[in-house]
């Protein structure tokens, strides 16, 4: 359900927040706002704002927010030189707002905002005071930037108190950016990795098959460890994980390409072998979960583990709170230092 | 980047930030009355879901225990049709849920009969060589009280009580704990003789409600509730649990039972325990039952003579649910037509301790009510001096939390607000939050999370033996006079209404009434 959209071509927050008001006014009893976090996205052209709030729409039912989305080529904003953005210097942006009503189990319908402001001109070089006064007061700013590196000095950064990122679709090649660049944001202010949030039920799985009596020993004698994947990335981080975690050698964890993801480990303990692994068992949601060792109990598991919906993984990245991810940060240091076959 | 680690030790190097509250271990879940009624409505769908999280443990198998004659292949048939209607309908034919099914053993034979329990150990330990389960069990009393001692006596001759080294036996039990004080005591004496209490977990499946766990979250993590949370500033608390349903298939053990014992004596002490609890010391399983047991301990005791004053009990006429006119208790189904069973509640507590001394509590439950809704509702109070006309706050009612525990859980903060315009009258508003709104993300419903918390070894949200003979010394001098004389005792109201009109003239002698939840 969609209620409104209130739309105008001004600046001014102050006319929008009086929209949204008389937007909810015009609902019966009154629309209610719940709202957890405020959402400032950076998208750089009209196909990325489509993507967005397609995404953010998703994403509604899952973690209620405020969403301002700037529209920016991402020289003027993010990694932005200041000044030089697309505008004719007058100041001006367009600014439209829309209310949305979301449904819940039982009946309850809440309301969330949707904010798309189209910087140009001069404001480009003030783009935190653009932001500022449409930000929800007293509760977190999450900046998530698809398809670009917000800069480490940059406005978004500044008014963030959390920045998501999606390495996988940043860090080269073909990415225009490192991996040491994202942690070196990390430095700044906490990530959120989207690719991270997606590795999370490979992590849970394995480190589950680690779980009991008879499995528990090994994980500290894990003596040789296999990543493979289409994509590179995520590999690396899932061998970076566990090279960090069990503190392994990098000269025994291998990262290769390979039709289907999967993630090994061998071990040695008490003079018995034992090999662990998750992989993908076809081209589809399915996977092996399983554990055996020599002459002992083994188990295997066949589970479904389907690629959620990018709103799902954003959602699950926003209830992270703004700690920094020592985990991440230290499997992504440790993927630094894992050269792919 | 320089990349330096620091390993975590331990087997639990991995878990890290993946799940800080615990991963359940390999274990073999052993269900008594596993043909049942909740086998089939409670513990396999959420098995079922639990599976379908990733959250079961890695080596893990069900074994039924049941008398019906069946063996492994039909007490899975019975679970695929189980799931079929009460699971997740799109979990049907999921490879998930087939893995489920293929952990399921069975294990038939009458509870009396020590070869049932010969069989049972057979198949154990067969489960702990080819499933690698470690010797972990967690028994489950899927059956009526009645029946409790004689398997736990079984258990106890067959050592099948005792872990072996390393590994853990605990004993989930459903409730009726007893059905007084009495038998309540018989009955832990039975389970302590053969379990430790560290073993036993009393199942009261409303504590695995988010919104009850989230009571403790609003009372001890935000500084600006707990200093009004007493007798200074609250004026009365109501608890309200309405059902809207009859009695339903459960007649049977409903006529046994009835609302006091069905509900207030578990499900509402729980929740007025929460309520009037300190703050616990910590949040780990006897911090919290430590300071649950004082606020019932706290709870006045009523006198035989006093229960005709202080409880109201009620039984539902035939009337009219929204557009549905439905029977009265005595034309339900398997309801004896001279019943005095008692499905509606209401009742009035004290509570004599520093923070509560004077504060009435409230308590209402009852079958066939208008809605069906759960809450517990503090109405604070008035303001010393209102510096307006009468005829200005006509519509103003005191403040009031409300802490909704179903449907739409939530919190609403009832207040006097200026009515726009050019006058200065007052009336309550609402300011409503939906957990649902906030966290829409799908909770672990409360069988799931007390079945993992029991393979965990997370006792928090389970009830200790103390807890339970305390809420059973409360209610038993209601349970005696109502039992000299049924008859005289019970009002009755009309489905549909919020109770019959002695709950009423219970609020109203002392100038309250109930609120429209």
């Amino acid at each position: 359900m969609n209620v409104g959209p209130w739309s105008a071509v001004a600046d001014d927050a102050t006319s929008g927040e009086a929209a949204l008001r008389s937007l909810r006014r015009r609902q019966p009893g009154g629309a209610r706002r719940t709202a957890v976090l405020s959402l400032v996205v950076h998208a750089e052209s009209d196909d990325d704002l489509a993507a967005v709030l397609d995404t953010v729409r998703g994403l509604a039912g899952h973690s209620p927010c405020r969403t301002v989305v700037v529209v920016l080529p991402a020289a003027g904003a993010v990694h932005g030189n200041g000044g030089n953005g697309a505008g004719n210097g007058s100041g001006e942006g367009d600014v439209a707002v829309a209310l949305r009503a979301v449904g819940h189990p039982g009946g309850a319908v809440s309301f969330v905002e949707d904010i798309v402001l189209r910087v140009r001109g001069a404001a480009v070089d003030h783009l935190e005071a653009t932001v500022a006064p449409w930000l929800l007061p007293g509760l977190p700013v999450v900046a998530w930037t698809p398809t670009s590196l917000p800069r480490r000095d940059g406005p978004l950064v500044a008014l963030a108190d959390r920045v998501v990122v999606d390495s996988e679709r940043l860090v080269g090649p073909p990415g225009p950016v490192g991996l040491a660049d994202v942690l070196a944001l990390a430095r700044r202010v906490p990530v959120t990795d989207l690719t991270w949030v997606r590795l999370e039920p490979w992590r849970e799985l394995f480190a589950r098959l680690f779980v009991g009596a008879d499995f528990a020993p090994f994980v500290r004698r894990v003596e040789t460890v296999e990543s493979e994947g289409r994509d590179l990335l995520p590999s690396r981080l899932l061998a970076g994980w566990l090279a960090s975690r069990l503190g392994l050698d990098p000269a025994v964890v291998r990262v290769s390409g390979g039709p289907r993801p999967a993630l090994r480990a061998s071990a040695r303990h008490g003079g018995r072998r034992a090999r662990f692994r998750v992989e993908r068992v076809a081209d589809g949601e399915m996977v092996l979960a399983g554990a055996t060792i020599d002459g002992g109990p083994g188990r295997g598991r066949t589970l479904r583990l389907p690629s959620r919906p990018a709103a799902h993984v954003l959602a699950e990245a926003l209830t992270a709170g703004s700690r920094p991810d020592g985990v991440w940060e230290s499997a992504a240091a440790a993927a630094l230092g894992l050269r792919p076959d | 980047v320089t990349a330096t680690f620091t390993p975590t030790p331990g087997a639990s190097a991995l878990m890290g930030d993946l799940d800080p509250h615990g991963v359940a271990p390999p274990c073999a879940l052993v269900v008594f009355g596993a043909s049942g009624d909740l086998c089939a409505r409670k513990l396999l769908p959420a098995l079922e879901r639990l599976a379908r999280r990733r959250a079961l443990p890695g080596a893990f198998a069900i074994v039924g225990v049941a008398r019906s004659e069946w063996d492994d292949d039909d007490f899975r048939a019975f679970a695929r049709d189980a799931l079929a209607v009460h699971g997740d309908p799109l979990a049907s034919g999921d490879p998930t849920t087939q893995e489920l099914l293929t952990t399921l053993r069975y294990v038939p034979g009458d509870y009396a009969d020590d070869g049932t329990f010969r069989r049972l150990a057979e198949v154990l330990d067969d489960v702990d060589r080819t499933v690698g389960t470690g010797g972990n069990r967690l028994h489950y009393l899927a059956l009526p009280a009645s029946v409790f001692p004689t398997v736990v006596a079984a258990l106890g001759r067959h050592r099948l009580d005792h872990p072996p080294p390393d590994a853990f036996v605990r004993l989930v039990v459903e409730k009726p704990y007893g059905h007084d004080l009495a038998s309540a005591r018989r009955l832990d004496e039975s389970v302590l003789s053969v379990f430790d209490e560290s073993q036993v977990y009393r199942i009261d499946h409303y504590l695995g409600k988010e919104t009850v766990q989230n009571l403790l979250a609003l009372r001890f993590a935000n500084a600006v509730f707990e200093p009004v949370w007493n007798r200074r500033y609250v004026d009365s608390v109501q608890i309200t649990v309405a059902e809207r349903d009859g009695v339903g298939h459960r007649a049977d053990s409903y006529e046994q039972a009835g609302a006091l014992r069905d509900i207030v004596q578990n499900h509402v002490l729980q929740v007025l325990a929460l309520t009037l609890m300190e703050p616990p010391i910590s949040m780990d399983p006897d911090g919290i039952r430590d300071e649950k047991v004082k606020a019932l301990r706290a709870v006045e005791s009523l006198d035989v003579h006093e229960v005709a004053t202080e409880v109201v009990r009620g039984q539902y006429t035939t009337g009219w649910i929204g557009s549905d006119l439905v029977p009265g208790y005595h034309e339900e189904p398997g309801v004896s037509p001279t019943s005095t069973t008692e499905t509606y509640v209401a009742l009035r507590l004290l509570v004599d301790n520093w923070r509560w001394a004077g504060v009435p509590f409230h308590v209402r439950t009852g079958k066939r009510l208008p809605k069906r809704v759960s809450e517990v509702a503090i109405r604070f109070q008035s303001a010393p001096h209102l510096p307006f006309g009468s005829a200005q706050v006509r519509d103003l009612d005191c403040d009031t939390l409300v802490l909704r525990i179903q449907p739409d859980d939530g919190v609403a903060l009832v207040f006097g607000a200026k009515v726009p315009g050019h006058g200065f009258d007052v009336r309550s508003v609402a300011m409503e939050f939906l957990y649902g709104a906030a966290f829409p993300d799908e909770a672990l419903d409360a069988y799931e999370r007390l079945l993992l918390d029991a393979m965990i070894g997370d006792a928090t949200l389970f009830i200790r033996g103390d807890e339970v003979m305390e809420a059973w010394r409360i209610v038993d001098p209601m349970l005696q006079a109502w039992a000299s004389d049924p008859d005289e005792t019970l009002a009755f109201y009309e489905a549909g209404t919020w109770g019959p009109k002695e709950a009423d003239r219970l609020l109203e002698r002392e100038g309250r009434r109930w609120r429209r939840p």
